[in-house]
């Protein structure tokens, strides 16, 4: 005691003290830290609440199945909730979530808006929010994203189409559909298009809003080719219409598929069963297909990410789009995903 | 008192209960509608408790009350329109389009007050709207209230063009949600609105007159009752509470849009009425039935979303249930009236 007060030099004492305030400092911060920061979970003692938006689309079959899938692959527990397109459900159901206290949420917004609530819900209890497919309005307390890079599905769609139509001497003539102006990605994939329209001179000659249903893309088809004849074009932002475009079609006798006169050239994302079915028949010129096992798998490997207290990066993912056309699709096997799922 | 010649007297004996007062209150209490549905509840509410540790926590709890505000509303407004035997199909399109015009002035940075001014004065204009048409015009309620519906969820989409109006202001939002308050605003304004009705419906002349209007019109009228004026005020009151159902949604979700109605939730609100004791024939159910109907069944969808049961499971599990709720407003009113009527 004595050699530390009376007979350890000053420079000695100095740096001691040092060193000694050094080592509290890094011992207090990295106590905070740690008294604040997560202790890693591993993926099997974890569970993740994922909210679908509804299941009335391929691409979201296919997400669920692939979730199901990989749930099986890394061991986590899975509960689902499906909410009907309605936004009032879809926040309670996600309200629920979070008193499970699950270790993460994966939600497909129904409206990028109105689900703010629930981010707002999600943070409050400290429960970590990600998206997949559409994104929020704003990325406010959002963990992180996964989803497809809409705005140049869009570009690329009406791109295509132009090359096929130059090929072959077509001065097109396009009906536009639109989708619900409440999904961003409708939003994306229809600005996109119109700004490469612009851009090489495409004619949009008429437009339908369907809001997504099925029922207003038939009418709104129908009539549109009753006003506008000379209509030689459709671009359908998503597959799910594409049925409903082909019995329009079909009904007014103007299905002819490619090569042959009065052949009508559909421009479509997604990828779905039906959407590669059509490109192989000859129907559709082109579809830009999502990757809708990366909207499962990515996601989830966020929360684990998350869970296993490591940074995610990117945060925000928009991933690019595979072309299928009329041309390439015999050659592209699993590459597009909707070739695996064709009703024969 | 004195004997008057001729005349037997007799001797009645004063009535004395031969069971305890608590014995007779129970059975009483026991004989209401009502109470069935609250005691249902309850038990669902037990089995929860005991089968899943997410359920008794204050946070789900705070949950189930606050998810069940917006029917209640609708449920609350529908319990007067249904008594004078009527319908109003219309509520999910009000409350849309009295949200939506609400958001739009919260968006603008508008006065709250003014938002909320303005989604009750919808539901009073349309509320009216119904009143007229079914009172005075003597329209039928059903197909009225259905061309209401597609009136206003027409005019929520003209007017949104499709997009939804929001965010709204932080605040309002707040006072939507389950936190920074002990008991969420909502779920005070249900419980003041429910005092309320009870005491309209239950305790003044205007609510046995109601009562009498729903059990048979024609007699009703013909003892004085201004039956045309207090059918127009059931409508009235249900387009008041379908814009005090559209101003929580507004607050819960921070939007305001077209189809924000939903389509099932006027099905809920219906099946909580009847479930509470109410008879689409009219003349029957009570406040407390309702609310006892609305928590019954916000109780069922949260068990099922804490259980994770199968999406599909989901939809059959509710279609049973507004099954069962139909089969037992005919069953009671065959106990009431007799297998004629049924």
């Amino acid at each position: 005691m004595s050699y530390w007060k009376n007979q350890m030099p000053k420079t000695r004492r100095l740096w001691a003290g040092v060193a000694l305030a050094l080592t509290t400092a890094i011992t207090i911060s990295g106590s905070a830290l740690g008294a604040e920061d997560c202790t890693p979970k591993d993926v099997s003692d974890l569970t993740i609440g994922v909210s679908f938006p509804s299941l009335m689309s391929a691409t979201w079959q296919v997400t669920e199945a692939e979730l199901k899938a990989y749930q099986e692959e890394l061991g986590f527990e899975l509960v689902e909730v499906v909410a009907d397109n309605d936004v009032n459900k879809q926040l309670s159901q996600i309200e629920d979530l979070i008193a499970q206290n699950v270790d993460g949420i994966i939600v497909d917004p129904i409206d990028d808006k109105a689900i703010l609530s629930a981010v707002m819900a999600a943070n409050d209890k400290g429960v970590p929010i990600h998206f997949f497919d559409r994104p929020p309005a704003s990325m406010d307390g959002v963990a992180s994203f996964v989803g497809s890079d809409n705005y140049t599905f869009g570009k690329d769609a009406a791109r295509v189409l132009k090359e096929f139509a130059d090929q072959n001497g077509v001065e097109l003539k396009v009906l536009a559909l639109i989708g619900a102006l409440t999904d961003p990605n409708a939003v994306n994939r229809d600005n996109g298009f119109r700004e490469v329209a612009a851009e090489l001179g495409i004619e949009i000659v008429a437009e339908v809003p369907t809001d997504w249903q099925p029922e207003k893309a038939l009418n709104g088809v129908t009539n549109a080719l009753q006003a506008n004849p000379d209509i030689n074009a459709i671009f359908i932002p998503s597959d799910y219409l594409l049925p409903s475009v082909l019995s329009a079609l079909k009904a007014n006798e103007k299905l002819v598929p490619f090569g042959e006169p009065g052949h009508i050239m559909l421009a479509q994302i997604d990828g779905d069963g039906n959407g590669a079915k059509s490109l192989q028949d000859g129907f559709s010129t082109v579809d830009v297909a999502h990757d809708p096992i990366a909207w499962a798998r990515m996601p989830v490997d966020n929360v684990v990410t998350m869970a296993a207290c490591e940074a995610i990066d990117p945060v925000f993912n928009a991933l690019p789009g595979v072309i299928g056309t009329v041309e390439n699709i015999g050659e592209m096997g699993d590459a597009f995903w909707g070739n695996g799922y064709v009703e024969q | 008192m004195t004997d008057i010649e001729g005349t037997t007297r007799y001797e009645v004996e004063e009535p004395v209960a031969t069971t305890g007062f608590w014995r007779r209150a129970l059975a009483g209490w026991l004989r209401a509608d009502s109470s069935w549905t609250l005691i249902a509840a309850l038990i669902v509410a037990i089995v929860l408790a005991v089968t899943n540790p997410d359920f008794a926590t204050v946070s789900n709890l705070t949950n189930v009350l606050l998810q069940s505000c917006v029917v209640a509303f609708m449920a609350l407004g529908q319990t007067f329109v249904i008594i004078g035997g009527g319908i109003d199909l219309s509520m999910a399109g009000v409350l849309a389009l009295s949200g939506v015009l609400g958001a739009d002035t919260l968006v603008r940075g508008e006065v709250i007050f003014i938002g909320i001014l303005l989604m009750l004065a919808v539901g009073t204009a349309f509320g009216s709207f119904n009143g007229i048409a079914v009172a005075k015009v003597k329209m039928t309620p059903f197909i009225v209230t259905l061309s209401t519906l597609v009136l206003t969820t027409g005019i929520a989409a003209m007017y949104t063009q499709g997009v939804t109006i929001g965010p709204v202001m932080k605040d309002f939002r707040r006072m939507g949600s389950a936190s920074g308050f002990a008991i969420p605003i909502p779920v005070l304004l249900v419980a003041a609105a429910a005092v309320l009705a009870y005491f309209l419906l239950q305790r003044t002349a205007y609510g046995r007159m109601l009562y009498a209007t729903g059990t048979n019109a024609l007699a009703a009228r013909s003892s004085g009752i201004p039956t045309e004026k207090i059918i127009f005020s059931t409508y009235l009151i249900g387009g008041l509470a379908a814009a005090m159902a559209g101003m929580t949604l507004v607050a819960r979700l921070g939007t305001g849009s077209s189809g924000m109605g939903g389509d099932l939730l006027i099905l809920d609100a219906i099946s909580a009425v009847i479930i509470g004791g109410a008879s689409l024939k009219g003349g029957r159910g009570t406040i407390m039935g309702t609310l006892a109907g609305v928590l019954l069944i916000s109780l069922i969808s949260n068990g099922l979303n804490l259980f994770g049961v199968s999406y599909f499971l989901t939809i059959i599990v509710k279609g049973v249930v507004i099954f069962l709720a139909v089969l037992l407003d005919a069953w009671r009113t065959r106990a009431v009236f007799g297998s004629a009527e049924a």
